[in-house]
């Protein structure tokens, strides 16, 4: 009798893995960056043309250092990146004259030019916006998706990543925390 | 097998005084009746040993199957790791991959794979997909990707250093297979554990099984000597009545 128990226990236990396995939803999502903590890796970003005449035709990362920055991934055809757009252009007419400097990266979106430029004039960026056209710059950020935004400390280290469209209180609190 | 000979001439050993001494009338009825009770007495064992082997059986292969399941879900929660909202985009990024490519703007065009480059990435997770590869997405991610692995091939990196490239960004989530050390070893070693385990158990099981079958019953000695004393009685020639005895 003992020892029927114990199978049972064994294959109850068992079988509830396997049952939790296959009914517990959607996976987390929530993988930990492996850049976090570390310094924002250097880029030369192609930027488009309506911000050329205030930032250059590319925008370097290592000639802002000592700048905090927020530097937003985002694609044309990517539904949260509209959501969260609004968002972040209300949050730089806010901070901007705090010293904090954002960057609109449009990845994953190869050759898509003219999509891009219709997602900034309908948000009215007036961040600079540029073009990762191979999407190298987001492999070196180690993009799962988009979009993704980087909150970069003054001294040029990523602080904070946030996977999914931003939200008001985390930009509020990211941000304060990167002009420390 | 050596042992399998003298315990069935035990067993007929044990048979033998109802078999040979033919007792007539009621008495030898009793004593046919008790024969099959007797063979009947080591029905359950039997039973019990085999249920227990079913048992053992289910509760490893359901091992096995949760190892699997376990495995699989790990590969599958590692896959999808990403971007939440990316899951929606990816299924976008991949039906924009034909655009893309075709797309003339920007320094991108398309790079033809060496075996090797697709080999590599082979080895890597595509980061908006579920269970794919980078060789084998769609997403544009991961054709750009497959094109970063081809260029820095090109520059002469080794196979480790452009898998070390990805790592050190993704970390080992990069990978396709978890890498053999630390918690996921696990993966690897549970289902050559449970493997293990249910041969041991298969092992154990047969040579239970051969003890079992060489096991010599042992007879009730009241039954026993209830037979001999109906055996007595039908030597004696008597003509029965009801020979039979109630305990």
């Amino acid at each position: 009798m003992k020892r029927l128990i114990a199978v049972i226990a064994v294959v109850a236990v068992l079988g509830g893995l396997f049952l939790y396995g296959l009914f517990r939803g959607p996976p987390n999502r929530d993988v930990p960056s492996k850049l976090v903590g570390r310094p924002a890796p250097d880029f030369s970003l192609p930027l488009y043309q309506r911000y050329q005449k205030e930032y250059g035709t590319t925008f370097k990362l290592s000639e802002h250092k000592g700048t905090p920055m927020v530097i937003n991934f985002w694609a044309s055809w990517c539904n949260p990146c509209f959501e969260e757009a609004p968002l972040l252009q209300a949050a730089y007419t806010r901070f901007h004259d705090k010293g904090v400097l954002f960057l609109g990266v449009q990845t994953q979106d190869r050759g898509h030019y003219d999509a891009g430029r219709k997602f900034i004039s309908r948000f009215g960026y007036t961040f600079p916006v540029g073009m990762d056209n191979d999407s190298a710059i987001g492999v070196n950020y180690a993009l799962f998706g988009v979009p993704e935004t980087f909150f970069v400390d003054r001294q040029g280290t990523i602080v904070y990543k946030q996977v999914g469209p931003v939200t008001q209180s985390v930009m509020t609190k990211e941000i304060e925390a990167i002009l420390q | 097998m050596t042992t399998a000979g003298p315990a069935r001439a035990r067993r007929a050993q044990l048979r033998q005084p109802a078999s040979l001494q033919q007792p007539a009338g009621g008495a030898a009825r009793a004593v046919r009746a008790e024969a099959p009770a007797a063979a009947r007495a080591d029905a359950p064992t039997h039973i019990r040993t085999d249920l227990r082997a079913l048992v053992l059986a289910v509760v490893f292969g359901a091992a096995l199957a949760v190892t699997a399941a376990g495995a699989s879900f790990a590969a599958a929660q590692s896959t999808t790791g990403g971007a939440s909202p990316a899951a929606a985009p990816s299924a976008a990024a991949a039906a924009d991959t034909s655009a893309a490519a075709s797309g003339t703007a920007g320094s991108g065009t398309a790079v033809e794979l060496s075996d090797r480059a697709y080999a590599i990435a082979s080895k890597l997770r595509c980061p908006v997909c579920t269970a794919e590869s980078v060789a084998d997405s769609n997403a544009q991610i991961s054709a750009e990707m497959r094109t970063l692995i081809q260029q820095q091939l090109d520059a002469g990196k080794s196979e480790a250093q452009i898998i070390h490239y990805f790592r050190q960004r993704y970390g080992d989530w990069i990978l396709l297979d978890p890498p053999k050390r630390g918690v996921h070893l696990l993966v690897w070693l549970l289902p050559v554990l449970a493997l293990l385990g249910g041969v041991v158990a298969l092992v154990l099981l047969v040579r239970r099984w051969r003890a079992a079958a060489d096991e010599v019953p042992q007879a009730d000695p009241e039954a026993l000597a209830r037979v001999r004393r109906a055996l007595a009685r039908g030597a004696a020639g008597s003509d029965g009545g009801d020979g039979e005895e109630h305990a």
